[in-house]
């Protein structure tokens, strides 16, 4: 029999590439080599240079500054997305799961049928009723992540509510409330952190899309999938800012989609 | 039979959920649309005057059946922007964006099924490591930028066609295609690798099942034991996996029509949504949740006549 | 008919090789019942794949002999090894759950070594699968015939297998633990089917399974296998009244009382 291995190397590469993505940008809030939103005429699409590693953008702004805070800006948003999205989902499948009954069949109809669309067509909805910027992207897209949240963690309380450590804690007289959060939720940490991990995947890849349409982040945020939308307009001068602003998104992806399965294969 | 049936009332409460859900969200909650139309130094009188008219001050499951009739039978609205019919403005739309979401789908089939079914026949081989390293990779590009790559690559150093410059279908079948076919390859480009990698450990997982030894015990070959047995079976997966693409891949030519210069329902939308063109957006999204609904429902039926497992659980 | 000698089986999956099985000699003539029992892990259920030429090429060495009718069934090309699969060699396994292909109809199971090997036509074979489901005396042939796999019982499945097995009339019969995963009465019930099919065609049967009782109830000769080892050999009232190894005379205390009993 093969030993499971407790490191391999997809969690290990998705662990260095996240950690890399990450550190970056959070450096980035305290140091970029100049203001991502200073324009100078002067320099305006400069080629690369050592005082512009990237070059600048048609408003001469510094392309690597400007990469480093869109990646803080795009990684703030996933984060904030996938804590509303993980701690709705989990609130909703912990009380699902757990009583069961009529409200939990009604909600999970609802459910279903919401996970039937591509997330990013929700978000849209959203958008399109509450406008858009920055913090409205949040509260879209961290609503629309609640649902697969609270599918997950649904049929782990549904499968642990059942087990013997919950009703020898129930004869102990512990309550409900107890019994979900103390006992049975730290059960479902496992399942849950390769899912956040894909939910910061799907984050990153929706507010990109969101943000590249026009109808995310509004200036003066500016995030990776708004300035790949800039870049667009100017690709046949200036190739790199859109070759390097989504190389940072596929980055991002590919950190966290390796971290999930990674994780998942623990 | 009775399964169909019970699918279809399935799909039906679906799409009766969904469009009342659309019809609180562009009807109701953004406003009065009275408002809208009138402009806010309107007079109230005015203001009843017009709601009468447009019957706003009904109750809300009347209003509702009313809007979802009309829709049903083509009547979408008008538009606040341009005050035309939304039936006129989408007529010409609808089957730009069909033609690039059909023409994705073709070629995730095409490509990932063959690709899928020999990189698990050569498993442990260069052949099988590269796929799996180009999946990886590939599967990490969101198709927008997977389009803009396009458009560098294939338009801007190999000259193959002109970005931005869309033929219309009106003007040149052949054209229209031609130029559709890069930004299909765009959408496609991250499912097929999706794709290629689950029929791989789809078919690894199902080749080392007791009945593919049964079939080599009678004296099938490996080749016959693939596609005689083991193949349908690793396909079921892909079914699904396929049908949740599908729906995908219609949200993702919406955003892959930006990036090509596509007059499709996607650009509408975007312009739509920008201008807070309410009836419009509603009408898209209504036809692209139905199309959605309706994906799943034939998946749901496709799945009946592949696997016999689940067709007696009437 | 069969003649395996010395034959060895090693994994090489590991760092360091496993030898599965050690020196295994059996041999076999036409129409014989013999019996391979041993505990899981032992080795019975490798060299039966060996023999029925299933072993996959990789991670793994194999020496030895395996002689079936003058085929050197080690080492002959795919496509010779293949044209006595299913033809002259058949084999039943343990779990008829798994054994069939839950998306094929159970008639297309029943007679596809017919396809393989014969070119048979379609009306012919369905002639010969339908007398293959009554003689191993399922009821409705013909309904079944046109069933799926999860619409039948445990003990119906297994009886698909052996008909698929027999159809085209096999000089060797392997069948590993085909009893093992149903109840008693259907056990029982098995072991008549494959004592009638013996006596019918002259099949020889290798008959694998843990349980010796099981055994001495079909077979003429058994052979007891430990560890890769075969520990003991012979006529299996002999090995059953005088067992020789230590080994076996723990299978056979292992055997429950009223058994015994019933059988003394």
């Amino acid at each position: 029999m093969k030993r499971k291995r407790l490191l391999n190397h997809k969690l290990i590469a998705g662990a260095v590439i996240t950690a890399f993505v990450v550190l970056v940008s959070a450096a980035g809030f305290f140091y970029t080599p100049y203001d991502p939103n200073m324009m100078d005429a002067a320099s305006k699409f400069a080629g690369i240079s050592l005082k512009h590693p990237l070059g600048c953008d048609n408003f001469g702004r510094d392309i690597l500054s400007r990469i480093i805070s869109g990646s803080g800006t795009t990684l703030v948003i996933a984060f904030c997305t996938v804590l509303i999205g993980s701690v709705g989902g989990m609130l909703a499948g912990a009380v699902t799961g757990y009583f069961g009954g009529a409200a939990d069949e009604i909600i999970m109809r609802f459910n279903d049928a919401v996970l039937a669309f591509p997330s990013i067509l929700l978000a849209l909805v959203f958008i399109s009723v509450i406008g858009s910027g920055k913090y409205k992207v949040i509260l879209a897209l961290g609503i629309v992540f609640i649902p697969s949240f609270a599918r997950l963690v649904r049929a782990e309380f549904i499968k642990c509510r059942s087990m013997d450590y919950v009703s020898s804690a129930k004869l102990m007289g512990a309550s409900d409330l107890r019994i979900m959060f103390v006992h049975i939720l730290p059960n479902t940490m496992k399942v849950m952190l390769s899912s956040v991990a894909i939910g910061f995947n799907n984050a990153v890849l929706a507010e990109a899309g969101m943000s590249f349409l026009g109808i995310g982040v509004v200036p003066p945020d500016s995030s990776l999938g708004r300035m790949l939308s800039e870049a667009q307009a100017f690709i046949f001068v200036k190739p790199s800012y859109a070759i390097f602003s989504g190389a940072m998104i596929v980055l991002m992806i590919l950190g966290f989609s390796m971290l999930s399965e990674g994780l998942e294969a623990l | 039979m009775k399964y169909i049936i019970r699918k279809t009332a399935s799909m039906a409460v679906t799409v009766l959920i969904v469009s009342f859900l659309v019809f609180l969200a562009f009807s109701v909650i953004p406003g009065d649309p009275a408002v809208a139309k009138l402009g806010t130094s309107a007079t109230p009188e005015k203001l009843v005057k017009l709601r009468e008219e447009l019957g706003l001050n009904r109750p809300l499951p009347v209003r509702y059946f009313e809007w979802i009739k009309s829709f049903l039978f083509g009547d979408m609205g008008t538009s606040y922007s341009y005050g035309v019919s939304v039936r006129s403005m989408l007529a010409g739309k609808l089957p730009i964006t069909f033609c690039l979401t059909g023409m994705s789908f073709v070629l995730i089939i095409v490509i990932s099924i063959p690709l899928g079914i020999s990189a698990a026949k050569y498993e442990d081989t260069l052949f099988s490591k590269i796929t799996d390293v180009l999946n990886q990779a590939v599967m990490a590009v969101p198709a927008f930028f997977t389009g803009i790559l396009i458009t560098y690559a294939a338009g801007l150093v190999l000259h193959l066609f002109t970005p931005g410059g869309y033929v219309s279908y009106r003007e040149s079948m052949g054209g229209f295609l031609y130029y559709m076919l890069f930004p299909a390859l765009a959408i496609a480009l991250p499912k097929t690798a999706m794709n290629v990698r689950l029929l791989k450990s789809s078919v690894l997982k199902e080749a080392k099942l007791d009945y593919v030894r049964t079939a080599y015990s009678r004296g099938n070959s490996t080749n016959d034991v693939l596609y005689k047995h083991v193949l349908k079976n690793a396909l079921i997966p892909v079914i699904t996996f396929l049908g949740m693409t599908l729906s995908d891949i219609v949200a993702g030519s919406l955003i892959i029509e930006q990036v090509f210069s596509i007059p499709g329902i996607g650009r509408m939308l975007i312009t739509s949504i920008g201008n807070r063109d309410y009836p419009v957006v509603g009408a898209i999204i209504t036809i692209v949740a139905f199309i959605v609904i309706f994906i799943n429902y034939i998946v749901d039926i496709l799945y009946q006549v592949i696997d016999p497992r689940t067709r007696r659980q009437g | 008919m069969l003649d395996v000698t010395d034959l060895n089986i090693e994994f090489h999956d590991h760092l360091t090789p496993e030898t599965v099985v050690n020196d295994f000699d059996l041999h076999m003539d036409y129409g014989e019942i013999v019996g391979l029992v041993g505990e899981s892990g032992s080795g019975k259920t490798m060299s039966a794949l060996a023999i029925a030429g299933l072993l996959s090429r990789k991670n793994m060495k194999k020496r030895g002999r395996i002689e079936f009718e003058g085929t050197d069934i080690l080492n002959c090309p795919r496509n010779e090894l293949r044209s006595l699969q299913g033809k002259d060699i058949s084999m039943v396994f343990q779990e008829p759950m798994n054994s069939l292909d839950p998306l094929k109809k159970i008639g297309y199971q029943v007679e596809e070594s017919l396809k393989i090997h014969t070119d048979m036509s379609a009306k012919n074979r369905k002639r010969l699968a339908l007398r293959a489901l009554s003689e191993v005396e399922l009821p409705d042939p013909k309904g079944i015939y046109e069933l799926y796999p999860h619409e039948l019982s445990g003990g119906m499945r297994q009886r698909v297998m052996i008909a698929a097995a027999i159809i085209s009339k096999p000089k060797l019969l392997i069948c590993d633990e085909p009893t093992t995963a149903l109840d008693v009465t259907i056990q029982a019930q098995i072991l008549e089917l494959l004592k009638k099919i013996n006596k019918r065609y002259n099949t020889a049967i290798l008959f694998i399974s843990h349980d010796l009782s099981l055994v001495r109830k079909l077979c003429k000769r058994v052979l007891v296998m430990y560890r890769g080892n075969v520990v003991e050999s012979g006529e299996a009232e002999q090995v059953f009244s005088h067992p020789e190894a230590e080994y076996t005379r723990l299978l056979i205390a292992a055997i429950p009382k009223f058994e015994k009993l019933r059988k003394d």
